[in-house]
């Protein structure tokens, strides 16, 4: 009787810890990726109408990064599922895109291609709500970014 | 009779000839004069003539140590049962509780550790491997605690995205 009620116990626990376990949920949907486009500038306001505030999450994130911009204005976002061992292309600009590839549903490649060329290649494990970010300086004392997210 | 006790172990001791040489005159004029004690001391004296013959006359048929392992053979024959301990018979649902309920206890502890302080999750963008192409100025700095890593790179973006000019304005 102790024995019976001491499996049921173990059993139940695992399964606990099977449901509860952050990868379970992970394993069931492919990986959703998000690809936004941001411009960095010291300006309060964006000349652009277009361009949309950031993010409070991503520019939290943003902002404690070693970057001297004082504001940031989203330009894009795509949505992007890359299924196991798969990989998508993001086309972010017109010469600038970003090639992200599911090698095990927890570590991934991602290619920054700019000027239609392949500029680094990177591969990391990328848990929920990671963040890669891509930037660089733009004409003036702009930046450009690409932050690349996983969302679910 | 009618001597004591006290005198008959005398007479005794005198027969085997313990006394000191003052006790053993003073039986002998003690037995000159009392019959009784004198009759008593030659039943004593015949008793153990009898005896020595009795005792010379007997041959063990073995060795004494063979002899006396039947003896100790017959003896535990004849205990009784109940008083042995009976050895304790375990089965094989026995022997496996004796091994599962420590485990059981160790993985239950284990269990509780994970559900606590949660599965081990890799660090947040921890890298496997980079490479630059293109541009040998590219730095990357990680943010562990915001799970953020930047990737600069010295690229010149120009005209690559259509949001700027040459004068800080955002088309």
């Amino acid at each position: 009787m102790r024995v019976r009620s001491f499996i049921f116990i173990f059993l139940a626990a695992v399964l606990c810890v099977a449901i509860t376990s952050p990868g379970a949920d992970t394993k069931k949907k492919p990986p959703v990726f998000e690809v936004q486009l941001l411009w960095g500038t010291d300006l309060a306001k964006s000349p652009n109408a277009e361009h949309k505030p950031v993010d409070p999450d991503v520019e939290k994130r943003i902002q404690s990064l070693p970057l001297k911009f004082k504001h940031y204005f989203l330009v894009n976002r795509n949505k992007v599922v890359v299924a196991l061992g798969t990989e998508q292309k993001v086309d972010v600009s017109e010469k600038c895109s970003v090639l992200v590839k599911n090698l095990d549903n927890m570590k991934f490649q991602v290619t920054f291609i700019g000027k239609t060329k392949q500029q680094t290649q990177r591969t990391q494990e990328f848990p929920l709500q990671e963040m890669l970010v891509h930037g660089g300086n733009a004409p003036g004392s702009n930046a450009w970014l690409v932050v690349v997210k996983r969302i679910e | 009779m009618n001597m004591d006790h006290e005198k008959q172990l005398k007479l005794q001791a005198f027969l085997d000839e313990e006394l000191s040489e003052a006790e053993a005159k003073e039986v002998a004029s003690w037995l000159a004069k009392d019959q009784e004690a004198t009759l008593l001391l030659a039943e004593l004296r015949n008793t153990r003539q009898s005896m020595a013959r009795f005792e010379a006359g007997v041959r063990l048929p073995e060795s004494r140590e063979f002899y006396w392992s039947k003896i100790e053979r017959e003896i535990e024959r004849l205990e009784p049962a109940a008083a042995r301990p009976e050895p304790v018979r375990t089965s094989w649902l026995a022997a496996w509780r004796r091994f599962l309920v420590p485990a059981g206890a160790v993985a239950a502890l284990l269990i509780a550790v994970l559900v606590t302080i949660g599965p081990p999750t890799p660090q947040g963008g921890r890298l496997e491997a980079e490479s630059a192409f293109n541009d040998p100025g590219v730095f990357t700095y990680h943010d562990y605690d915001n799970h953020a890593t930047l990737v600069w790179l010295s690229y010149p973006a120009e005209k690559d995205f259509p949001d700027s000019d040459q004068n800080d304005k955002v088309q």
